[in-house]
């Protein structure tokens, strides 16, 4: 009568263990060709990691996805390949070349909306994206803390699957628990495998990319509160001492990033807690 | 000859005033409810109704199943009496309404006598398009106190909400949903 019944472990598996392992294997892949020398290939690799891995949890909570793309939410699985390679871009047209990307890509996910918009919605719209993803990539491009950032990241984003889920929409909660969990694989994966610093902040830069196109989607089809998913996002601006400047032992660094990462998500809770319960 | 020509008259004005009798309706928004009923966990029915919808029916009491009806339901409008739910309803892990703005059912077929009968047709909800089955009951016609012809019907449906590509929290929330429909119009 109710359909059938899932069980948490048949929940569990797309939005956790499938993008973990999938985060585990392709991460692994892309420190050892950088070890063997091929550098090229990592180099294009690693901003895509998260965004591969995602897609694992994501064709899992998405059972309908479509290919060649006929929905929204078939779009958002391809697009954000776009800003999660412009990650790449040079350096000193990085903000803008990102910015760009994230904003065009995020427009195609959005046809159903642009489509009804006015063009100076439109424009205050492109301005805002750009604005908010600029801050967010020249953040990112700050950090040389391979330990602390991504800790930070998966914090946000744990945060934000909170709101999201609290404000209106499970699906989307669970989209960003899977940059969670194949952030975290990653993560834990460079605790025991030697890899590059540099190109673990990418992938985490590449885990931001998918996370902001997710967010996105969140406020326009969501209709998840701006204003929570901006401050949530605020630690966006902390730049992490980086390893050899901190002398801290690692619990507490660990414990620190945590904290800092996850209070002002407390507040974006509380922004959007609705006044009857959900359920 | 005055006799011959006024037969004839007499007889196309009733049949023109039958062609007006098989008119067509606007749908009286004011009138005009659409409510559904979903199973809650196994323990109650939760009820929930659109406000807003327009559409145009056209009836014909000596041929019924030239009868035909066009509705379109804003899906924003969706009301159950709980703003927080309703925002969930209207996520994309149900209605997508940002995305599928629209609910439309539009008549192919009717079977059935002038006051009863079944009214086939295409319902498009969130994106997809499914033919289904309408049990249609008239409830009466007439003038109203102010001059305008108003006819009105009930209708019930249940459809698989799965069908429809909506199929997240199976598990708790029925499948099925039982469609009731008031439709009130005025004749044009």
């Amino acid at each position: 009568m109710y359909g059938e019944s899932v069980s948490p472990l048949m929940m569990l598996l797309p939005i956790v263990v499938y993008p973990m392992l999938a985060a585990l294997v392709i991460s692994f892949g892309v420190f050892k060709l950088e070890q063997s020398g091929k550098g090229k290939i990592a180099y294009w690799l690693a901003p895509l990691v998260i965004w591969l891995a995602w897609l694992a949890a994501a064709q899992g909570i998405h059972t309908r996805w479509n290919f060649p793309p006929r929905q929204a939410m078939d779009w958002l699985l391809l697009m954000p390949l776009i800003p999660a390679l412009a990650i790449r871009t040079p350096r000193n047209i990085r903000m803008a070349g990102f910015g760009v990307a994230l904003v065009l890509s995020f427009a195609v996910v959005a046809q159903p909306i642009v489509g009804r918009m006015s063009l100076i919605e439109m424009i205050s719209h492109a301005i805002g994206g750009l604005l908010v993803a600029g801050i967010a990539v020249m953040g990112s491009e700050r950090q040389n803390n391979s330990f602390r950032f991504p800790v930070s990241l998966i914090g946000m984003m744990t945060m934000s699957a909170l709101v999201i889920g609290i404000s209106s929409s499970l699906s989307l909660a669970q989209m960003v628990g899977g940059i969670c969990a194949a952030l975290g694989a990653v993560w834990l994966l460079t605790r025991v495998v030697k890899a590059e610093q540099r190109t673990q902040l990418v992938i985490a830069q590449g885990a931001m990319a998918v996370w902001l196109m997710v967010l996105a989607y969140a406020h326009y089809y969501a209709d998840v509160s701006i204003w929570a998913l901006l401050l949530l996002a605020l630690p966006l601006l902390m730049k992490w001492p980086s390893a050899q400047d901190n002398k801290q032992p690692w619990w507490k660094a660990l414990a620190e990033t945590v904290v800092a990462s996850v209070i002002p998500g407390l507040l974006a809770i509380w922004l959007v807690w609705p006044e009857q319960p959900l359920y | 000859m005055i006799k011959s020509l006024i037969k004839p008259a007499l007889l196309s004005a009733a049949l023109i005033s039958s062609t007006a009798f098989a008119a067509d309706y606007k749908v009286d928004p004011s009138h005009t409810a659409i409510l559904f009923k979903i199973n809650h966990l196994g323990f109650s029915e939760t009820v929930a109704r659109f406000n807003t919808m327009e559409g145009e029916y056209s009836y014909d009491e000596k041929n019924p199943t030239a009868s035909k009806i066009s509705v379109t339901i804003d899906a924003d409008s969706l009301d159950s009496n709980h703003e927080a739910r309703d925002k969930h309803i209207k996520s994309p892990d149900f209605l997508d309404t940002k995305q599928f703005p629209e609910i439309t059912f539009t008549s192919t077929a009717y079977k059935g006598s002038a006051t009863e009968g079944v009214l086939s047709g295409d319902l498009t909800l969130h994106g997809v398009t499914k033919k289904v089955d309408l049990n249609i009951v008239k409830i009466g016609e007439g003038q109203d106190p102010w001059g305008n012809y108003r006819s009105g019907f009930n209708g019930t449906v249940t459809i698989k909400r799965s069908d429809f590509g909506v199929d997240q929290m199976l598990g708790g929330i029925g499948d099925e949903i039982k469609v009731e429909l008031f439709i009130e119009g005025i004749r044009k």
